[in-house]
């Protein structure tokens, strides 16, 4: 995979895969594996940008084709296209933590599901971040941004508990949201027909807003 | 085909209407047997380009003990089931099975090839010589056909009652065990389903062809159904069979003598394979199995997987490599990891082995790990999650530090599992090679500090590191169990002095406000712990730092 062709995006576009209902050969299920557990790795440490792809991809670990395993090599073309991205930690900035929600309702095309995804920026160098299909299946693009942000508010509560036990003092975080309804559902605890269903875990924004733990931009 | 359908099927009393189950095993037979007309090569292998593995072949019809799944079966019920063989479904190791009319499906089984339920009486295992006087030539046999004894056997037609249970004997006709040599009948199957299997390729396809009718008695005939050891260049358990499964192996040979299903275990190993060796050098000459050698691919060409690989390396080698172990040793003495003592009744002691590598000098090191499989819970040991860092505040505190221009220091501790002390009592039998001789000969090792492989060594060197911590002044922090803070002053203007230490197993990474300070803590810390002092950190967890 040296000298593969770089490529300017970690997947194709347009690409769904499809989860395989046969049975695949131990040899590609092995090779498969070794080559998701080593893309998961670079993702845990610095390389934000593939989140998404290589979670999408490891979801057919357990049963991967040879198209699976094509598209994972994919991965690796755009890192070889970006082979020095890392992060950059910048001095001299003021002390601040921001976050950006995100959440791709119904994307999957094997169960409906939706997925999460956020990231935290600290003095606005990426030092958290998450790809992740959503548990439950969320009825619409409110719902899902919702659950998004609870998710991104309990990983902005950790960072400041951490961060002021190293007695670092931050203000308000700001969380970046683009969905209008789930806003105001965070804002305003109203109970609604079309919302009066959402698992009371995820109010726990409320009360972190309340607090003006977090603020919802 | 028909015929051959027919045969296997009258051969195990199995009715007409499971003619298909019978049909579709000879199919696949047919497809892994070799042909002259191909040049003796089985059609699976033209159309694959790879011979076929043939080791999971089993006689169609005989009795199977197929393992029940926890979730399907009550606790007190067995975990096995007597059911029929019925084939191999397509395109996996799977099995078929008749239970009660019903087909099932299920790769763990144990088989027994001498008994057909449906025959209603035991067929004794079959002769090898006999069936070889027939003529291979004009219609390759199937072996699975060669076994299957014949329909009516006139020498003991005792009938059994028609409640037949093999597992529970007519009192007229006791079950003997099968005996090993005559071609190990009762075999045992387990398929490793993530481990691959390195199968030696010629092998299984050239144990069926028969050129010339093999008339040698003396020589016992390999079945050719040896089972095939996954050899992973990682498995560093280095056993002949899967680690998890060696425990309960050995359990299963001790419990041999009263099942005979168990006896197949352990038939494998080198003397087979010598006698493998004959076999093949009787029927295809000593040009044949050169050409084999050849295409042969050498085994793990110069660091020994095993100790007892060692004793067949050149002198010089084995040399090298003992004064390797007997460094080890020593080491472990000097650091006071054991006491040999004597092994209080009903304890088990855990098991060990040797663990060789080159370093890239050239250097020769051997390292003793336990077998932390061979722990028994709540007695071997208790909790064994350590924490590390997360990732998220390893990120956060680089932050920090680059924010506010600290530097960073990194260390890494030696032998940091060593350090840790056992709470419980662990008892580790002598390491191979390095039995005491004389009385010494049946004790056992007391372990006092956490050797590598014990389920609980990250946890008992981190509780050690913690304390340590603790004494040096560092708080773990709440959200975070691998990130430790000092606050202290420093200097005559009692500035304040902020350190973070980053815990990654044994990889510590110091920054903080202070360099002097810094250097100071981290002159105590590498008092108490012997490290080795990377400096400015270049590189923390695989990642890089500029």
């Amino acid at each position: 995979m040296q000298d593969c062709n770089p490529a300017n995006t970690p997947l194709p576009e347009k690409y769904d895969p499809v989860a395989s209902t046969g049975e695949s050969n131990s040899k590609l299920h092995s090779q498969y594996q070794s080559i998701i557990g080593s893309l998961l790795y670079l993702m845990l440490g610095t390389r934000p940008d593939i989140a998404f792809a290589v979670i999408k991809m490891s979801q057919f670990s357990a049963s991967p084709t040879e198209d699976h395993l094509n598209h994972a090599k994919y991965i690796f073309c755009y890192l070889q296209a970006n082979r020095e991205y890392g992060i950059e930690f910048k001095r001299d900035s003021s002390l601040q933590v921001e976050g950006y929600v995100n959440a791709n309702w119904a994307s999957d095309r094997n169960d409906w599901k939706s997925y999460t995804g956020f990231t935290v920026l600290f003095n606005t160098s990426p030092v958290s971040w998450v790809s992740r299909k959503q548990k439950t299946i969320a009825t619409s693009a409110t719902e899902a941004e919702y659950m998004a942000l609870s998710d991104a508010v309990k990983q902005i509560c950790w960072i400041k508990s951490l961060l002021e036990e190293l007695s670092f003092d931050i203000p308000p975080v700001v969380l970046y949201e683009d969905n209008m309804g789930s806003i105001f559902l965070a804002q305003n605890p109203a109970q609604e027909r079309r919302t009066k269903h959402i698992d009371i875990r995820h109010h726990f924004i409320c009360e972190c807003i309340q607090e003006r733990k977090v603020i919802q931009l | 085909m028909v015929e051959m359908e027919e045969a296997m099927r009258h051969s195990a009393c199995l009715p007409p209407n499971l003619w298909q189950h019978a049909l579709e095993t000879s199919v696949h037979v047919y497809n892994r047997q070799p042909f002259r007309r191909s040049s003796w090569k089985t059609p699976v292998e033209l159309w694959k380009g790879k011979a076929p593995d043939v080791s999971y072949f089993r006689v169609f019809g005989c009795l199977a003990y197929v393992f029940i799944k926890k979730d399907q079966r009550n606790k007190l019920e067995p975990k096995s089931r007597p059911m029929i063989f019925l084939g191999y479904e397509s395109g996996s190791k799977v099995y078929r099975f008749l239970h009660e009319g019903k087909i099932v499906i299920s790769a763990n089984a144990v088989f027994d090839e001498t008994i057909f339920p449906r025959c209603a009486k035991r067929i004794e295992a079959p002769r090898q010589n006999e069936v070889s006087h027939e003529d291979h030539d004009k219609e390759d046999h199937e072996r699975d056909m060669e076994v299957a004894p014949p329909v009516i056997n006139s020498e003991s037609n005792i009938p059994y009652p028609s409640t037949y249970d093999p597992l529970q004997p007519s009192a007229q006709e006791t079950i003997e065990p099968p005996v090993v040599s005559s071609g190990s009948k009762a075999h045992s199957t387990r398929i490793p389903s993530s481990v691959k299997e390195t199968i030696i390729k010629p092998k299984p396809s050239m144990e069926n062809v028969r050129f010339k009718p093999y008339l040698d008695p003396s020589i016992p005939r390999h079945s050719g159904r040896a089972r095939v050891v996954p050899t992973r260049p990682d498995n560093v358990y280095g056993e002949n069979v899967h680690p998890v499964e060696a425990e309960k192996l050995a359990e299963a040979e001790s419990t041999a003598q009263e099942d005979p299903m168990t006896l197949g275990f352990g038939t494998h190993g080198e003397s087979q394979d010598l006698v493998d060796l004959h076999c093949l050098h009787h029927e295809f000459g000593s040009d044949f199995l050169n050409f084999l050698m050849e295409k042969a691919e050498p085994l793990t060409p110069r660091i020994p997987v095993q100790y007892r690989d060692i004793l067949r390396l050149p002198a010089n080698e084995k040399k090298a490599w003992d004064s390797a172990c007997q460094d080890k040793i020593d080491a472990l003495w000097k650091r006071q990891v054991w006491t040999l003592t004597n092994i209080p009744p009903n304890r088990k002691p855990v098991k060990c082995r040797w663990v060789f590598a080159v370093k890239s000098d050239g250097h020769k090191r051997a390292r003793l790990v336990a077998k932390g499989f061979s722990q028994e819970y709540r007695v071997d040991y208790r909790d064994v999650f350590s924490p590390v860092a997360r990732f998220e505040s390893v990120r956060i505190i680089l932050a920090l530090a680059a924010q506010n221009a600290w530097t960073l220091q990194a260390l890494d501790v030696k032998t940091a599992f060593l350090y840790g002390n056992l709470e419980e009592e662990i008892y580790m039998e002598q390491p191979e090679g390095f039995v005491k001789k004389g009385r010494d000969e049946k004790k056992v090792y007391r372990l006092l500090k956490a050797l590598y492989g014990l389920k609980q060594a990250a946890l008992a060197w981190n509780i050690e590191l913690h304390k340590s911590l603790q004494r040096l002044g560092f708080n773990r922090v709440i959200s975070d169990a691998g990130i430790y803070v000092h606050q202290g002053v420093t200097g005559n203007k009692k500035v304040k002095v902020l350190l973070i230490l980053i815990i990654y197993v044994d990889d510590v990474l110091f920054t903080g406000s202070d360099q002097k300070y810094l250097g100071m803590m981290k002159e105590k810390f590498m008092k108490v712990w012997e490290c080795c002092n990377l400096g400015a950190a270049k590189e923390y967890l695989g990642m890089e730092i500029q």
